[in-house]
């Protein structure tokens, strides 16, 4: 189980290679969830990739906008889960 | 007029329930009521007429799902043209594909859809919804169908091959919306979530139950997480919910976490495979006042069964009992009808074959030869490739696929169709797909694979193929690499099994 600590852009990356979303089209705070540009089975894709590649589950209740829906914000709820952040 | 028909149930809500609400939009728009809905899709009428679109016809949409869509299929079934939906998540090939196999005379799409098809050159009239809603063409009268004319096709994927046009009339929506209706029960109050797709009948049949009973069809929030969708479900007051296994799992677990209920919920209904034991058990505690109603049905025989009201609690994970009006024998391995058997749909309840398909309706809609005696000449025939046992009570049971067919997420799968579009890659000399166990999906894509080159490599250029070629419910989530020669069977083929068997040692998956 790998237990790497994500920035942003590993984020960024992580999501473009998941899902084939241009690199350079994915920002920061660009909306995933919340435009409807990934839908439900991306969502169950999402999260076995978020176990697979940073051994993070995610619970049902975590499964939010906040939580999930920029590569920023997804970077952040990583962390938060790992512990990792300071 | 016809006493019951598709085009009488939409102008009877607009004349017996002109001001009540037809359409829910998101917070910020006004709600269509019956009127509008009527006046709006007459004037969609008089601007497909105007583009030449006849009775017979077929009209297709690629759009996103919501109420634009809803309008556009009521006018396309008013002039008794042939609704073609494609669904949003295909990619812009697989649209290409399946609007030139039914060859629609005209195509609608959202902006971004006629913007990707534009790219693809199809060669078809393709216009924007926006354009063909902004048309000033005179409004049209509707033009009354022949039941038995098709209302339109839904393209779906068997085993083998593929997609498919099922070719649905006028009459096989009527009587599904009928025997639907003999146990969901809509009253003008009801707001259905018009969750399910308007490419499949389960989407289409939504529609026509809220016209039937005047009832409304809320638009499904864009966002598909299960917060969203349970604040729509409340925002708009939803007392109707259908959605596939996947949604329900997603739905109640997010619920039980928050310690939510969504008590408006009068019924909820699923069908498209199985829901785990465990949040089954959920239901009563997170749809406190709903009646639940499993279901089965195929595009090719849909909506057939159901566990009626009452029984869900002593029937957890039953497929139900046939609708009234509804024929289903279970052939056994011995080719006589039992308790045990393939599950085979005959009579009015089955569709009238794949659209331009002739050996393909041949084979999957006619008795097979041993099973002659057990249909009358002539009779329309079904076989679904589940088995299934009856229990003493009259309920279904599902048992196991007769075949490779896998069914993800609600999704059919055709394994030839994913292995195709593996080779096509070029990046993989062989390939053999197969499904694994998944909580949530049901069954996941697994895939067999002897990459070409360097093997992680061939995996990274053969995922970015995939993602171009295929929707997001086809694409294999677990790869095993395997280099060659390959086992062979005794005729020489690849030997599957043996390699499936390998391969989810090598992958860490049970059976």
């Amino acid at each position: 189980m790998a237990t790497r600590t994500p920035s942003t852009d590993d984020i960024r990356k992580f999501l473009s290679e998941t899902f084939s979303l241009p690199a350079a089209e994915l920002k920061d705070d660009s909306p995933l969830f919340s435009s409807g540009r990934l839908d439900s089975f991306h969502l169950i894709e999402m999260l076995g990739g978020l176990e697979t590649t940073y051994g993070v589950k995610v619970s049902p209740g975590e499964v939010s906008l906040e939580n999930l829906d920029t590569p920023h914000r997804m970077a952040e709820f990583i962390l938060r889960k790992t512990g990792m952040k300071k | 007029m016809p006493s019951e028909s598709l085009n009488t149930w939409f102008v009877g809500a607009a004349t017996v329930h002109p001001s009540r609400p037809a359409l829910v939009t998101p917070v910020g728009k006004e709600d269509d009521t019956w009127d509008g809905l009527n006046a709006r899709v007459a004037r969609l009428r008089g601007a497909l007429q105007a583009r030449g679109v006849k009775p017979g016809d077929r009209v297709a949409a690629w759009m996103p799902r919501g109420s634009d869509e809803v309008a556009l299929v009521w006018a396309v079934w008013g002039l008794a043209a042939v609704w073609v939906s494609l669904p949003h998540k295909l990619t812009a090939a697989q649209a290409r594909w399946q609007a030139n196999d039914a060859e629609p005379v005209l195509m609608v799409g959202d902006t971004a859809a006629c913007t990707e098809f534009g790219r693809e050159r199809t060669g078809l009239p393709v216009v924007d919804f926006a354009e063909l809603e902004a048309t000033t063409a005179k409004p049209c009268r509707s033009i009354e169908a022949d039941p038995g004319s098709l209302a339109a096709l839904a393209y779906t994927s068997g085993s083998t091959g593929w997609p498919k046009g099922v070719m649905i009339s006028h009459r096989n929506l009527c009587e599904a919306a009928e025997r639907i209706d003999a146990y969901l029960r809509h009253r003008p109050e009801d707001r259905l979530l018009g969750l399910m797709p308007l490419s499949s009948p389960w989407g289409m049949l939504q529609c026509v139950l809220a016209a039937r009973a005047g009832a409304a069809v809320v638009q499904p929030p864009l966002v598909a997480l299960p917060g969203e969708m349970a604040a729509t479900i409340r925002a708009a007051g939803v007392t109707g919910m259908a959605a596939l296994p996947p949604t329900w799992v997603q739905l109640s677990d997010w619920l039980i976490a928050g310690e939510e209920i969504l008590p408006g919920l009068r019924y909820v209904t699923t069908s498209g495979g199985l829901i785990p034991e465990r949040v089954w058990s959920q239901f009563v505690r997170v749809f406190p006042r709903a009646e639940v109603f499993a279901t089965y049905g195929l595009t090719e025989a849909f909506r057939t069964t159901v566990v009626p009201a009452g029984w869900f609690a002593r029937k957890v994970g039953s497929i139900g009992r046939p609708c009234p009006g509804v024929e289903i024998v279970l052939i056994g391995e011995d080719n006589r009808p039992g308790e045990t058997g393939e599950l085979v749909h005959h009579g009015t309840c089955v569709t009238s074959g794949y659209w331009r398909r002739p050996q393909e309706t041949e084979k999957a809609y006619a008795p097979r030869p041993q099973h002659a005696a057990l249909f009358a000449p002539g009779e329309r025939v079904h076989y679904s490739g589940d088995m299934v046992k009856r229990d003493g009570d009259g309920f279904l049971w599902f048992v196991a696929r007769r075949d490779a067919q896998i069914k993800t997420g609600g999704f059919r799968v055709s394994a030839e169709e994913i292995e195709a579009a593996v080779l096509a890659s070029g990046c993989v000399r062989q390939a053999v797909v197969f499904g694994v166990p998944h909580e949530t999906l049901g069954q996941a894509l697994a895939a067999v694979i002897e990459p070409q080159g360097e093997p992680e490599g061939a995996k990274a250029e053969l995922l970015r193929h995939l993602r171009t070629a295929l929707a997001s419910h086809q694409i294999p989530r677990h790869f095993h690499l395997a280099s060659g020669p390959w086992p062979l069977t005794a005729n020489g083929k690849v030997d599957r099994l043996a390699l499936i068997a390998a391969a989810k040692i090598g992958l860490g998956i049970g059976t």
